[in-house]
């Protein structure tokens, strides 16, 4: 399978003209041919960047107008984008919205062909399908009767069998998953699976968190227009439910302030609620050397100062390589069975590594401290501290034992 | 897994694939539109020829009882001019509204979106087609098929270039400023009295007929007129002339068009 990029958006930008009730007629552009001047833009997308590969699934998250519509319409080719680049290297198909194209007085058969047709399909290709796709919507008996006749649900599963019925090779998907009943659903995110093991590259936008972490190999976080995370479905849902979390929070006012006191390292993301900050983190050696009879140990020790008590936070650490993001460790109090329990003093905790064992390169840690139900984040540091591990000369220092019979 | 049923991609949009998608697509919206517009009535597409008749019928009394106008062969005359200037109306008066008509279209990622104005002058194409054998046998019952006739291919391709080149480039604009569908049907309101429909360019005053040497559909409904019943052969110079006009119309319009595209899902 191909891992070829086939969406690159970068750096893009998105202005809309906020104008009064949009269609102008010509007696307002006589009455306030001034208002073309002094017109209130509002940017749905701000420098906005990311690429999905062949058979990659990227998740689109963030509450209503946060951009994500508008971001899945541009890399549709709906629209230019202000400023900034999109870039398909293969045909697109749609579906931002189920049963828009139906028209109720056309058969399902019809209805059936013309979205087949305008998916890109020739006629005779959608019409050497329409089995398949009236036995995939179940409307076998209905097939010839007109849409009108049809219940919503009925409306919504031809839509989207006849719009799946050629799999595409890139396929935004708006809202679009909660089809029908339960059943149902399940048969379309089962051929969207297979769509996804195909090849096909889909940008998916939801709201619904359960779709978004079976579909997804990345999410990211849309918030105002701007990319406010971006990384697994976990990271990325750990920083949203905080930025939710902190959201609520801030409106009823229980938080006083949600500036952190400590300093943050250099570079580093952070994000949280600060009713416990992870004041000061330090990392022993800087320098891991790997190969080496030990593996390489690693000692973390994180000062946690608490503003107020809390009961039963976790501690977590995660490892992922500073270029690509992949991960190589991750681990938490409340896994290793080392319960913080209640906070309400400044305490140090200590993570040691006995064995790194990893290959050479350059590493960065993120570290963070969540509610005891992983709710939100209290204070994260996200791809904060960089560890380099030294080439030892002999690669992996593998736990050994030499003898000889 | 089970091995999928569903094969991965569409094949490779070639040139020719790509061409040949947009003529089933296109084939699809007239005949989705056609079927559409007279389901469910009594006549059926009868009906996309009832007015015209009504209006020769209401128009031929009228000018040849009340203010007699004194041309010869009038009702096959009126048939040409009525059939040829619906056609126009018909085309820009469902084209300039199309794209906020078919929105949904409209808002399809990849959609050839011109395709949605041209529907509208081929829908009022049909139109005339079904017509036409009304006027071909109006013709044979009165002065006999013309062998110059032809000729009427290429006259109605000419008209299909003006009519598709006007839509093209009016069809964005209403989406930006939705008065021009008032303006274009007041114009075609008064375009129906300064084009020779129900009269000819021989009853105009001699001072006035530079005004519809200027008017394309003068030429090709005169132009149609000579082939048809007189059995003349149009003069070609003012033919190639509007020929190149409409070519120029066609151009301007994909420009105008091509240029709006982008701006238009934002506007609906």
């Amino acid at each position: 399978m191909s891992r070829e990029p086939v969406i690159g958006v970068q750096g893009v930008s998105k202005r809309f003209r906020r104008r009064g009730p949009r269609p102008a007629t010509l007696k307002d552009l006589v009455r306030h041919p001034l208002e073309h001047r002094n017109r209130d833009d509002f940017w749905a997308l701000k420098d906005v960047s990311l690429r999905v590969r062949a058979g990659e699934t990227v998740g689109l998250i963030g509450a209503n107008g946060s951009g994500k519509s508008t971001l899945l319409r541009l890399v549709g080719g709906l629209g230019k984008p202000t400023r900034g680049r999109i870039v398909t290297t293969r045909p697109v198909q749609a579906i931002l919205s189920l049963g828009d194209t139906l028209d109720p007085y056309l058969t399902g058969r019809e209805n059936a062909t013309l979205i087949g047709i305008l998916s890109g399909l020739r006629r005779r290709e959608v019409v050497a399908r329409l089995d398949e796709i009236a036995a995939f919507a179940e409307l076998e008996s209905f097939f010839d009767r007109p849409l009108r006749t049809y219940s919503e649900g009925m409306q919504l599963r031809l839509a989207f069998a006849a719009a799946t019925s050629a799999a595409p090779e890139v396929l935004l998907l708006d809202e679009v998953m909660s089809v029908g009943d339960l059943r149902f659903q399940e048969k379309c995110f089962h051929r969207l699976e297979e769509m996804q093991q195909g090849g096909t590259a889909v940008l998916f936008a939801s709201h619904d968190e359960e779709h978004v972490r079976r579909l997804c190999d990345r999410v990211v976080w849309l918030s105002h227009g701007e990319v406010a995370a971006h990384g697994s479905p976990d990271d990325v849902y750990a920083r949203y439910e905080t930025g939710m979390h902190l959201e609520t929070a801030r409106r009823s006012e229980s938080l006083a302030r949600d500036e952190p006191e400590h300093e943050a390292a250099a570079g580093e993301e952070r994000f949280g609620t600060y009713e416990v900050e992870i004041a000061a983190v330090r990392i022993e050696p800087a320098s891991v050397v790997s190969g080496r009879n030990d593996g390489g140990s690693l000692r973390i020790a994180v000062d946690l100062a608490p503003r107020e008590p809390v009961e039963g936070p976790i501690l977590v650490v995660t490892m992922h390589h500073a270029d690509d993001y992949a991960k190589v460790l991750e681990v938490n109090t409340s896994g290793d069975g080392s319960e913080l329990g209640r906070l309400d003093t400044p305490r140090t905790v200590t993570l040691d590594l006995d064995r790194l064992d990893v290959q050479p390169g350059e590493y960065r840690l993120s570290i963070g401290l969540f509610e005891r139900d992983w709710k939100f984040a209290y204070d994260y540091h996200w791809h904060a501290y960089p560890v380099h591990v030294e080439d030892g000369g002999a690669g992996f220092g593998p736990p050994r034992r030499w003898s000889a019979t | 897994m089970s091995v999928s049923r569903i094969e991965l991609g569409s094949p490779r949009p070639t040139r020719r694939r790509r061409l040949g998608h947009r003529f089933d697509v296109t084939a699809h919206l007239v005949r989705t539109e056609l079927a559409t517009r007279h389901r469910g009535s009594l006549l059926g597409w009868l009906w996309a020829l009832v007015p015209t008749l009504a209006q020769l019928v209401a128009t031929y009394f009228l000018f040849t009882r009340v203010i007699p106008l004194d041309v010869p062969d009038y009702p096959v005359f009126l048939l040409v001019g009525i059939l040829a200037w619906q056609w126009f109306t018909r085309s820009l008066g469902e084209g300039v509204g199309s794209l906020e008509q078919r929105r949904e279209l409209a808002l399809r990622p990849g959609f050839a979106l011109e395709l949605v104005p041209a529907t509208s002058v081929l829908v009022a194409l049909v139109d005339y087609l079904l017509a036409l054998p009304v006027l071909v046998v109006a013709l044979a019952v009165t002065n006999g098929l013309q062998p110059e006739s032809v000729l009427l291919p290429l006259l109605l391709a000419i008209q299909l270039v003006y009519c598709v080149g006007l839509v093209l480039a009016l069809a964005p604009l209403q989406v930006f400023v939705r008065d021009v569908r008032q303006i274009v049907a007041l114009l075609v309101t008064v375009g129906f009295w300064i084009t020779p429909v129900f009269y000819g360019v021989r009853q105009v005053p001699d001072s006035f007929v530079w005004v519809y040497r200027l008017n394309p559909m003068a030429h090709l409904i005169g132009a149609q007129r000579e082939i048809l019943i007189e059995g003349t052969w149009p003069e070609p110079g003012p033919l190639l002339v509007v020929a190149l006009v409409g070519l120029a119309f066609l151009g301007a319009g994909w420009l105008l068009f091509r240029r709006l595209r982008d701006s238009v899902p934002e506007h609906l």
